[in-house]
């Protein structure tokens, strides 16, 4: 009985969609773990106003720090693109390309600018909703 | 109860600081696949950021108010 179930888990493992769950799980679990090993120093020094609140909110801001260089940079890359796109359309006298690539700059410098008040943008919604949190405790039913 | 009531309220206090987090994170990321939608002409990328936005903030603000909406469903039913 033990054996057949030990040949059915075997079996199991063996199957491919298993081992690929196997694996995503295991990759989230070491990018857990590195994050963890991220925020744990916010966590361990204390500090004014310490703890792991201030540590998720460390860690986030990092995060957010992260993709704003990384926004810049797709900005960077998009501008030169598309700024030799724009060269060559009047080069060859398409003003529906030349057009496009403007309004392109256009939309990736708004968007990055989007991306840089992600911050501040969040700050403000925060604000705002939890203007309505309830200092009201929760009721327990009585049963 | 006390104890039950502390714990509930620190688990609801989590989940509103992680829905701020992700929602600090959905404007960055949302921003980035903004920008990597408008380059490469792909309208689908360009548009699911805002919709995506608009339901974390949505989703924020029901986070915010768990506490006033279980005690609204408690008090109705008890």
């Amino acid at each position: 009985m033990t054996k057949t179930r030990l040949v059915q888990f075997a079996v199991l493992i063996g199957a491919p969609g298993l081992r690929r769950t196997v694996y995503r799980l295991f990759v989230a679990f070491i990018a857990a773990l590195l994050l963890c090993q991220i925020a744990l120093p916010v966590l361990a020094d204390g500090g004014p106003g310490g703890g792991a609140m201030a540590g998720l909110a460390s860690l986030v801001k990092m995060a957010v720090d992260g993709l704003i260089v990384l926004a810049a940079l797709a900005m960077t890359f998009a501008i030169a693109f598309t700024g030799v796109m724009s060269i060559f359309s009047k080069m060859a006298g398409m003003p529906y390309a030349e057009a496009n690539a403007t309004m392109k700059i256009i939309g990736v410098v708004i968007l990055f600018i989007i991306t840089a008040f992600a911050i501040p943008l969040a700050n403000a919604v925060i604000d705002n909703v939890m203007e309505y949190h309830s200092p009201e405790g929760i009721h327990i039913p009585s049963v | 109860m006390g104890p039950v009531k502390a714990i509930s309220a620190e688990i609801v206090g989590w989940g509103v600081a992680i829905c701020a987090a992700t929602l600090a994170v959905t404007i960055a990321l949302g921003g980035i696949e903004g920008q990597v939608g408008e380059f490469f002409s792909i309208p689908g990328l360009s548009v699911s950021p805002r919709v995506r936005v608009i339901v974390v903030i949505l989703a924020l603000a029901i986070a915010a108010s768990a506490v006033p909406i279980s005690n609204a469903v408690v008090g109705a039913l008890w």
